[in-house]
């Protein structure tokens, strides 16, 4: 097994139990067990209104029904509930007539009211969703006209309705006809949907059982998802079939997955891109210069081959780095703006002294105080990147600034930092995951409530990146959304409310006896109906 | 052959050993005739006298961790004409699939998904992607841009139009001015073919545009060098790019075409017969039944056919495993019964190969379905050395065509190295991109 970075020891005693156990429990899972897969963490919430991370939306994903959705093999439109669906009222409202004999995994029937409860649901301001709000721009109410045919109206004419109809059925029944649906409902625990799987989130994971239905039909009768933060320890639990899949292999294992007969790396179609956000209210971060001293001192390029195993100079890397908030292959990014790949100790040292700062027996001062960071990283990053938190904190250590190192569990990451409530940290490390949709707004716009600047990590302001995200939000032409967001990537770049690392492409890993297992882009589990475990 | 052997063992090392554990399951044997199995060129050249013309040779190095670019310069520098001819055959192939790409990305963008602020010289657009992508509904907007002053569109929209009243393969050529592609044989033109600024109606600005009529003669430009390097290959050459063809061009009437190891080495498919038989279904002739003695490919389809002429996906993808195995076991018996670092690599070219080859199959047989379920296969099973840039730029072509942006974005954006006129394709396919994406409900980013 290749070990990424310089430093790494073969696996210790303890590492050593675990993989032997696991090994002799993999021989009985193979006698009509679960199929059993390793997520970068556990979901946080079940409900799909208040899905954070990508654990929450693929975990969605197996138990809700979208009203329409892509496939995964050729992007067509496609549902699972509608048997009809036509214009009507000039084309502002979408008619939808369910399948017969739909059910909740209650045993009750999907009719049309949970649609417009659904909308209701989104349309209430008392749900307090982020996905809800995206939601508030364009649809504007819904009439369930029989048990079977519900009419959704929208804000206005869409020559793509079906596009804007793309959220999961949520059941009336359960909420007593109450639309203010929040975060903590004990749906979010044990939710009813109508999708392939009942899922139970319990504290070390989540068992999804087969509901055979009208519309699904999964040959797999049980999944359990679970967490384990040593990829090692995943790649070898894999090889010994002591589970049957991981989400996300890091980049440094796939060469002995693909390498066995026993396994299948797959694609996972997913725009993610990796950050150190900014803490521009606090300390010496403040001052601009100090930010971009910062984002010299990084030298990205030993950080991606000691934590990712990337050498200097690979070609098609799977890890790529970014100036700004977009991939490389994105419209979006401006490709005007260079990538700092190598670290440039003499002009941030430059521009440390020209913010104020001082350096006294080799340790930066700011105010007469010596600079201390505290650094924080989403926990599950370390799978992926292995040591990346001690990497980074070494690089500033090494440059003058004391730190402090913690890593943030996904609760506290989806409760304290999405939210801007984590203003302890000067630097938090983590990574965005988009679909089609790139919008950055959420992330860099001046927060207000959950209309704007939603998961805006240490509440960054600037005035002029809000007046280029309006831009872009009221732009009539692609080209004018384009030049939007071509200007907020260079303004961003300059103004550095996130240090940007990188892109790192997601593969999976399953073993060959799961059969059919193609992956949808973004959402994973679209076609899970069709996967086969024998 | 030892920097292929130094660049595969490097992954294999370290301190697996030290764990132990692995569960080595033997895989299963294939149920694809021995005597097929030793006609791949996997096979054959896992003998040093057989690969000794190939050992060590900078192209080879090159085109193993495909560089294409490089092995094509290098090949001339090596003065290996065959070879030649084939890297310029795979150019033209690949520059065909990056103008499919540009044709299909701009048909939805300015066919499906119009806006009133378009410019009004997407009909032209829309009318040279109309005519590479067989769709006279489009290929009819050529005319309306005659009066166009933005760059040199009316003389282009001219041009094509001359091309519909009287089509042929010269006057396509004529019409997307292959003649002004410049350069030598160890060129790669395409870095100076600018994409269109055009005007956007009403509203400021312009939006940039590539013309898939130019990426069509950055093709035709590298078939022409193809065949000048080794004019003795033209069949070989048709035959090659037969899977790659455009919707709008008629193959050329030829028999079965001969393909020698610089044509195999290195590539998915595994024997000249399985050269031709991709030939034979990439045009519609399925051919399976007659070929399934002579080419692998063709066995495993038989093997894989199901009432109703329906390929069983599942079967295919458990034989492109067997005969990748089969493959690796006959490579280390013709090695005296030693396996050696690089026949892993080298099997995974047929592993690919088998699922990209019944893509076709199932295509050729009218299921779609089944063809994009193997071709999502054939992805990821084309890993390392056996991540064809072809194959995956043949894929972004169709993704573009279902309005699947994202993975095409990124598969251009691989590629623009290596595919100087790549460029062409982008500007589409980003404006595209922009377009479905603000057109969809505004996503929310996830950590």
């Amino acid at each position: 097994m290749n070990r990424p970075t310089p430093g790494s020891t073969p696996p210790s005693a303890d590492r050593r139990g675990v993989l032997l156990a696991l090994g002799i429990a993999s021989a009985a899972l193979l006698a009509g067990a679960p199929l059993s897969f390793y997520e970068e963490q556990l979901p946080g919430t079940l409900s799909p209104l208040y899905a954070s991370s990508m654990a929450d939306h693929r975990a969605q994903e197996l138990v809700f029904d979208r009203l329409f959705f892509h496939s995964a093999i050729d992007n067509r439109m496609m549902s699972r509930l509608v048997e009809k669906g036509e214009l009507a009222d000039g084309g502002k409202s979408y008619r939808v007539t369910l399948k017969p004999g739909l059910k909740w995994h209650s045993g009750t029937a999907v009719t049309s009211k949970d649609v417009c409860f659904t909308v209701s649901a989104m349309l209430d301001p008392g749900t307090t969703s982020p996905i809800a709000e995206g939601y508030r721009g364009v649809l504007a109410g819904c009439d369930a006209t029989t048990p079977q045919v519900a009419t959704i109206r929208f804000t206005k004419v869409f020559h793509n309705p079906q596009e804007r109809l793309m959220f999961s059925l949520l059941p009336a029944e359960k909420f007593a006809g109450k639309t203010a649906i929040v975060p903590d409902d004990d749906f979010s625990q044990h939710p009813i949907g109508s999708g392939p799987f009942k899922g139970n989130k319990g504290r070390r994971g989540v068992t999804f059982e087969a509901y055979a239905n009208a519309h699904h039909a999964p040959t797999i009768p049980q999944m359990s998802l679970q967490e384990v933060q040593d990829p090692l320890v995943q790649v070898k639990t894999l090889q010994s079939n002591g589970v049957q899949g991981i989400i996300a292999v890091p980049p440094p294992y796939r060469p002995d997955v693909s390498a066995s007969d026993d396994l299948q790396l797959k694609s996972y179609d997913l725009r993610s891109w990796w950050f150190i956000g900014v803490n521009t209210k606090k300390g010496a971060l403040v001052e601009r210069k100090v930010r971009q001293a910062l984002d010299l001192v990084l030298d990205r390029s030993d950080l991606r081959q000691f934590t990712v195993g990337v050498k200097p100079g690979e070609q098609n890397s799977p890890c790529e780095f970014i100036s700004g908030p977009f991939v490389q292959s994105s419209p979006f990014y401006n490709r005007q703006v260079p990538v700092k790949e190598k670290s440039d100790r003499a002009a941030a040292t430059k521009l440390l002294n020209e913010a104020g700062l001082t350096q006294i027996g080799g340790r930066w001062h700011y105010k007469g105080t010596p600079v201390t960071l505290n650094i924080g990283m989403m926990a599950s990053l370390d799978v992926e990147a292995p040591d990346l938190l001690t990497q980074v904190g070494n690089q500033l250590s090494a440059a003058g600034f004391d730190r402090q190192e913690s890593k943030v569990s996904a609760d506290d990451w989806a409760r304290k930092v999405v939210t801007g409530k984590a203003s302890e940290f000067d630097l938090l490390i983590g990574k965005w995951s988009f679909g089609l949709v790139e919008e950055v707004n959420d992330l860099f716009q001046t927060r207000s409530g959950t209309t704007t600047g939603a998961r805006n990590v240490f509440n960054y302001s600037n005035s002029g990146a809000d007046q280029l995200m309006v831009e872009y939000n009221q732009s009539r032409t692609d080209t004018a959304a384009y030049d939007a967001y071509h200007k907020l990537h260079r303004a961003l770049a300059e103004d550095l409310p996130y240090l940007f690392l990188w892109k790192l492409d997601t593969k999976s890993a399953w073993r060959t006896e799961v059969r059919g297992n193609v992956i949808a882009p973004f959402n994973y589990w679209t076609e899970v109906d069709g996967w086969k475990f024998q | 052959m030892i920097p292929l052997l130094l660049a595969y063992n490097v992954g294999c090392s370290g301190d697996e050993a030290a764990l132990g554990s692995v569960d080595e399951t033997p895989t299963p044997a294939t149920s694809v005739p021995a005597e097929l199995v030793a006609t791949s060129w996997q096979v054959r050249m896992a003998k040093t006298e057989v690969r000794a013309p190939f050992e060590g040779r900078p192209s080879w190095v090159s085109y193993f961790g495909n560089r294409r670019d490089e092995a094509l310069r290098a090949f001339k520098s090596e003065n290996d004409s065959a070879a030649l001819a084939r890297a310029h055959t795979e150019y033209a192939a690949m520059y065909r699939q990056a103008a499919l790409l540009a044709a299909n990305a701009t048909l939805q963008v300015y066919g499906a998904d119009r806006q009133p602020t378009d410019p009004a010289e997407a009909d032209y657009l829309l009318g040279v992607s109309g005519v590479l992508a067989s769709s006279a509904e489009h290929a009819a907007k050529l005319g309306a841009s005659r009066e166009s002053r933005a760059g040199d569109i009316a003389p282009r929209d001219a041009a094509w139009s001359a091309y519909v009243a009287a089509p042929g393969a010269e006057a396509a050529d004529k019409a997307a001015g292959v003649d002004r592609v410049a350069g030598a044989l160890a060129d790669l033109p395409g870095a100076d073919r600018l994409t269109l600024e055009l005007p956007l109606q009403g509203e400021p600005g312009t939006v940039a545009a590539g013309d898939p009529g130019e990426l069509w003669a950055l093709s035709r430009w590298h078939e022409a060098r193809a065949r000048e390097a080794d004019p003795s290959a033209g069949e070989t050459i048709d035959q090659a790019l037969d899977p790659y063809r455009l919707p709008f061009e008629t193959p050329p009437e030829r028999g079965a075409a001969p393909a020698t190891d610089t044509w195999l080495f290195m590539s998915p498919w595994s024997s000249a017969a399985d050269v031709q038989y991709v030939a034979n279904v990439a045009a519609g002739r399925d051919t399976t039944g007659a070929m399934a003695t002579a080419s692998l490919f063709a066995a495993v389809a038989q093997t894989c056919t199901r009432e109703g002429n329906r390929l069983d996906v599942d079967c295919v993808v458990d034989e492109a495993a067997h005969v990748g195995s089969a493959i690796e076991d006959g490579m280390a018996a013709a090695n005296g019964g030693q396996p050696d670092g690089f026949h892993r690599p080298f099997a995974d070219y047929a592993r690919a190969g088998v699922l990209r080859a019944l893509d076709l199959v199932a295509r050729a047989r009218g299921d779609a379905d089944a063809s994009g379920r193997l071709r999502i296969n054939a992805l990821d099973r084309s890993l390392g050395a056996a991540a064809d840039p072809l194959f995956y730029l043949f894929v972004a072509a169709w993704d573009a065509g279902n309005r699947n942006t994202p993975r095409a974005a990124e598969i251009v954006h691989q590629n623009l190295s290596m595919l100087p006129g790549l460029h062409l394709a982008r500007a589409p396919l980003d404006a595209l991109h922009v377009r479905l994406s603000r057109n969809a409900v505004p996503g929310v980013p996830m950590h």
